[in-house]
């Protein structure tokens, strides 16, 4: 895979440190704050509960509520504490690791992609579901390329308890680096997965020739191919592109799909664990930054410069 | 009675759907071969361009140029005849490649503007065109499967409808590329 232009790790280290200190100083500082708080419900409920009701003379029922009341306030201050800290670590590290990737990029840490962004893909049935949500949406220029990207969770149905998961993954949206005017679609082939020739069978008769027959037959044996122009369909799938759609398919175990319509590619990889995972307790050494977050945005930007959606040909510009 | 009312009626759905799917495999190949013949074209239409703009910095290649404007003279006049003009379009792709190698040997002209997008949009034509014959030629392995399968072959030979021959590249084409060779012409 190609990653010759992206910034190395001992590149992105030296723009990170000072960031990094801060945030692991205000961690170290919230650890205090943290156990002070905890000490104090420690304290309400050892020593002044009792005291309450031998001092005091208040009934029991009320000396515990009391001492609720009171734990829940400083929790409630402590998870406020850890909510915002978690907020300004994936906040700070990431757009300062972003920015060595390009210096028109945003990051949303609590945001995901829009729905209609999602559908114009037509690559997951989200046209039906009414419930998107997700996080870690990045967007803006890469080397003149707008990207969008996100981790999404999509649900149909508004009740929680009756909503049916659609999608849960990762989300890429980008320029295609050849111009064409049709819509192609990469999907999963469950049917000639599950029921073989027949299942080829079935697609060919009711794609009403839409269906792509591809050279590759492990390509094949992989996804199913619909289209609305043949020629553009293979067009955009050259043998190679084909290798590298395999190749990043061997490395999601629940599979990907990928839509070219408008210019655009839509990649949508399954996975059920977010992009960015940071806990508050994992002081943010130089190892947890490289694991946690930069591997993470690396393989983003690593998967654009693969496809060489970075590169416009002639006929894009 | 019934029975037999059924096994008619099933064997004349059959010969229906055999017909109609034969008809429509055959007017995609039809299609098919109509998109390289527009993806060809487009080629065409690139090279008195590129041959007016190679020869203001190449004299060198002066023949090579001739034999390129040559060619696709040639292309063209060879449209009605299938197998002709895709040996003439063969002939000129080979060209092409010798003189896009060539022009490495000319700095100026690697540096011109107009050269390098004639050389971009020559380079996507290309693929598209690589594209088209994909397409061509899974379109024909489509018709040429419904032709000889069971019982779609027997509609077939009533129609009169044969198997046709895939777009295959030359025997000098499916040599290795000797690249020394190459920068030598």
């Amino acid at each position: 895979m190609s990653d010759k232009s992206l910034p190395t790790f001992e590149e992105v280290k030296s723009q990170i440190e000072d960031t990094a200190a801060n945030l692991d100083a205000q961690r170290i500082k919230g650890m205090k704050y943290n156990r002070k708080n905890r000490m104090i419900v420690f304290f309400l409920a050892i020593v002044v509960f009792p005291l309450s009701i031998f001092v005091f003379s208040w009934d029991i029922i009320t000396g515990i509520f009391a001492v609720m009341i009171s734990g829940l306030s400083v929790l409630y201050f402590v998870s406020e504490f850890d909510y915002q800290y978690r907020y300004d670590v994936k906040y700070g590290m990431v757009t300062a690791i972003l920015d060595c990737f390009s210096s028109e990029l945003l990051y949303y840490p609590e945001n995901s992609m829009l729905l209609d962004v999602v559908n114009r893909g037509q690559i997951i049935r989200s046209w039906y579901s009414d419930n998107v949500d997700g996080e870690d949406y990045i967007k803006g220029y890469y080397n003149g390329n707008y990207i969008q990207f996100s981790s999404l969770v999509i649900k149909r149905g508004l009740n929680g308890h009756n909503s049916i998961g659609v999608f849960r993954g990762r989300y890429l949206v980008c320029e295609f680096n050849k111009e064409f005017d049709s819509h192609t679609l990469v999907l999963e082939d469950s049917l000639e997965k599950h029921l073989g020739f027949f299942g080829q069978s079935i697609q060919d008769f009711v794609s009403n020739g839409k269906l792509v027959r591809l050279e590759n037959a492990d390509f094949e044996r992989r996804f199913v191919t619909y289209t609305t122009d043949q020629v553009e369909a293979r067009y955009i799938l050259s043998p190679s592109f084909m290798e590298k759609l395999m190749e990043l398919d061997d490395k999601y175990d629940d599979g990907i799909s990928a839509g070219f319509r408008n210019g655009n590619m839509h990649l949508a990889m399954k996975t059920k664990q977010p992009l960015i995972q940071y806990e508050n307790d994992y002081p943010l050494t130089m190892e947890a930054i490289q694991y946690r977050f930069y591997e993470p945005i690396y393989q983003i930007f690593n998967l654009i410069e693969t496809f060489e959606m970075n590169q416009k040909l002639w006929s894009k510009q | 009675m019934v029975i037999l009312l059924v096994i008619f009626g099933i064997i004349a759905v059959t010969i229906v759907f055999s017909y109609n799917n034969l008809i429509n495999k055959k007017n995609r190949v039809d299609q098919a071969y109509g998109s390289i013949d527009v993806m060809l074209k487009k080629r065409q239409d690139l090279i008195p361009n590129l041959v007016a703009t190679v020869q203001e910095y190449a004299e060198h290649e002066k023949g090579l140029l001739t034999d390129v404007t040559e060619l696709r003279s040639q292309a063209i006049k060879d449209e009605g005849d299938t197998a002709k003009r895709f040996e003439d379009e063969a002939a000129l792709t080979q060209k092409l490649r010798t003189l896009m190698v060539n022009v490495e040997n000319y700095p100026n002209l690697k540096a011109n503007t107009n050269f390098l997008q004639l050389q971009g949009t020559l380079h996507e034509v290309e693929e598209q065109i690589s594209a088209a014959r994909r397409a061509y030629n899974a379109s024909i392995l489509d018709l040429n499967n419904a032709v000889e399968m069971f019982p779609s072959n027997i509609i077939a030979k009533e129609m009169k409808l044969t198997t046709k021959e895939m777009f295959e590249i030359p025997d000098e084409e499916r040599q290795n590329v000797n690249v020394k060779e190459l920068f030598k012409n």
